[in-house]
């Protein structure tokens, strides 16, 4: 017998630990809605999004919530097809024409029962666009342990993906994806708590982007993107937060996650926030992100007839590349005791550069493929 | 080689985590339940930061799960 | 290797568990406190309200359930009171502040006593936010209730009449 399990049974068995009348039931039995605007714009008039999304949690008796969201995506903008070389043999990123604007429309609703010390919850969407359909079903169990100091989160999803492509006809796929999450969350000390959280995905299908091509140098011809027929991908997202009571209350966020896949990509991300009370009810956050990954096994920037084969890709997001990013938020927060119990207001500016040389033991393939974006978000969240 | 290396990385953290561990009583949980130390404050805007990032950048995953706050019933 | 991490993961999860040897149970005496009253400058202790029916809740001013609970029992309280019921209602917040601020949104007319350092929480064995116990006039226990949800307010208003009924 383990020893967790010899400790459990050792603790039954000692005089006055009582089962007290155990009360089920969600924390929170507050209904609430949010509504959160984002733009996001690419630098050299690449691409735009403009984002709306309005969620609504409401409980449900005494052990339900249930909860949907509601997202409107609509894009514009060029965005790069190939890579070509010039008449000097450097590279060129060419961008598709700036025309279309494109919409995304998602739906997604979930539904949890709260036991004393479990948690589960199940749920499904689905996400519309002119090319892209996709439809999910997920589902999750959390367990509270010691007191409620540590929780242990397991997650699992499947979502299938219909694929077609204007301007291809031809283009009539599909893709399925498996994700799995495994994690604990553990409150340290009265100040701090880690996380660390384990995913697994797998994908199968139709895993191309049939508006991307490939160069042929020595043809001066393209061929279309063509990738494997399926993906695995494992990441290991760890997260800290510290209190710092003489910082009146601050608090410090840093994230750490490892990044492997079997198409030869290998990621490190790092997030670093401080969450800074100022006033009555505002906060201020300045946030940090770094970004280093490994071009894929079959990426080039152009190719030549001899290194071509079956599977070649030039798409930029699979090349090796680092992102630095840096961005602010305000919050102000307004708690009352009538009918509505609590309004906050946020708005956030972040900016992010994306460039070869920022990867960490790159090759630095040259910054052809360099942009930078910037993010904006304002929302209102309300508790009733 | 890169195994040994996760071995170690994990054995680091691990380390110190459990150095740090100290039994917090259900009354003292007060910091904890601040909105600033909650993992999960905005989930709108985190969701859009994650859906940004993974159609920009290779990596995806690992977010996900709940726990700390304050441990109420 | 295996074996080790196994080994690690335990001894955190050990270190945070704690027993109360001392728990309470329904049918034993109310344990007797001595806390500072917030309106007054003398202590209150569990003896200044023998011979009435108490509602001891044990709360913060972080605990969201008990920003459901405090309107409901404002409202018990004023309703019962007269025939000999009683909240007295342990604040554990570290700092003051915050219960102040709670205050200004849940104002209440019953005893609020302060236990900054948790002392009597931990006598109480409190084992989640927020725990209240039912006592009876002669200071035993007769219910004890762990978290808060609006519905809950029936079943105990039926256990207080019950209670109330009942002789010395």
């Amino acid at each position: 017998m383990s020893l967790i399990n010899r400790l459990s049974l050792a603790a039954l068995a000692l005089p006055g630990i009582v089962a007290e009348d155990a009360y089920a039931g969600r924390v929170d039995e507050t209904f609430s809605t949010d509504f959160q605007y984002a733009h996001y714009e690419e630098s050299n008039d690449r691409m735009e999004v403009d984002v709306f999304n309005l969620t609504a949690v409401a409980p449900i008796g005494k052990n339900f919530t249930a909860s949907l969201d509601l997202v409107r995506d609509t894009m514009s903008g060029a965005s790069p097809v190939l890579n070509v070389k010039d008449g000097q043999g450097n590279v060129q990123q060419f961008l598709s024409s700036a025309s279309i604007t494109d919409e995304r429309d998602a739906l997604n609703a979930s539904l949890s029962y709260a036991f004393d010390d479990v948690d589960l919850s199940i749920g499904g969407g689905v996400s519309d666009e002119n090319d892209y359909f996709s439809g999910h079903v997920n589902a999750g169990v959390s367990w509270a342990l010691n007191k409620k100091l540590t929780t242990l989160n397991l997650t699992g999803s499947v979502a299938f993906d219909e694929i077609t492509a204007t301007g291809r006809p031809e283009i009539n796929e599909t893709k399925t994806s498996q994700k799995y999450l495994l994690g604990v969350t553990q409150i340290l000390n009265k100040d701090s708590l880690i996380q660390s959280n384990m995913t697994f995905a797998y994908h199968n299908g139709y895993l191309s982007d049939p508006y991307k091509r490939v160069y042929i140098e020595d043809t001066a011809t393209q061929v279309n993107d063509a990738r494997p027929g399926n993906k695995f991908q494992w990441a290991w997202l760890t997260r800290y937060v510290h209190h710092f009571k003489a910082a009146n209350k601050a608090a410090l966020h840093a994230d750490y996650r490892l990044y492997i896949d079997d198409w030869g990509v290998d990621a490190h991300t790092v997030e670093l926030s401080w969450f800074q009370p100022i006033a009555d009810g505002w906060q201020i956050v300045p946030r940090f992100r770094y970004y280093t990954q490994d071009k894929a096994d079959f990426y080039q920037a152009t190719f030549t007839s001899s290194n071509l084969g079956a599977i070649h890709s030039s798409d930029y997001r699979l090349a090796g590349f680092g992102s630095i990013g840096a961005g602010i938020k305000l919050t102000k927060s307004f708690l009352m005791s009538g009918f509505v119990k609590e309004v906050k207001l946020q708005a956030a500016f972040d900016y992010n550069d994306r460039k070869a040389s920022y990867q960490i033991g790159g090759d630095n393939s040259g910054s052809f493929d360099d942009y930078s974006f910037y993010m904006v978000t304002a929302s209102i969240n309300a508790r009733f | 080689m890169k195994k040994n290396k996760i071995k170690i990385i994990s054995l680091v953290l691990i380390l110190a985590a459990v150095s740090a561990c100290t039994p917090v009583k259900p009354w003292e949980r007060g910091n904890l339940a601040l909105s600033q130390m909650a993992l999960d404050a905005d989930g709108q805007e985190a969701a859009f930061r994650q859906h940004t990032f993974y159609s920009k950048e290779s990596a995806s995953g690992g977010y996900g799960g709940h726990g700390g706050g304050c441990g109420c019933n | 290797m295996n074996q080790f991490y196994k080994k690690l993961a335990t001894a955190c999860l050990l270190l945070s568990m704690s027993f109360s040897i001392l728990a309470l149970e329904i049918g034993k005496s109310a344990p007797e406190f001595s806390l500072p009253n917030i309106a007054s400058t003398t202590l209150s202790s569990l003896s200044d309200y023998r011979g009435q029916v108490i509602y001891l809740d044990f709360w913060a001013s972080w605990c969201p359930p008990c920003r459901t609970s405090f309107p409901l029992l404002e409202a018990l309280y004023k309703k019962h009171n007269k025939a000999g019921f009683v909240v007295v209602a342990i604040n554990i917040d570290e700092e003051i502040e915050g219960m102040e601020r709670f205050l200004t949104l849940y104002p209440a007319s019953f005893d609020i006593l302060r236990d900054p350092e948790g002392e009597w929480a931990d006598t109480y064995a409190i084992e989640a936010m927020p725990t209240s116990f039912i006592i009876d006039k002669s200071g035993m226990i007769r219910h004890i209730h762990s978290g808060f949800a609006k519905s809950d307010i029936v079943e105990i208003e039926t256990k207080i009449t019950e209670l109330l009924a009942e002789g010395l």
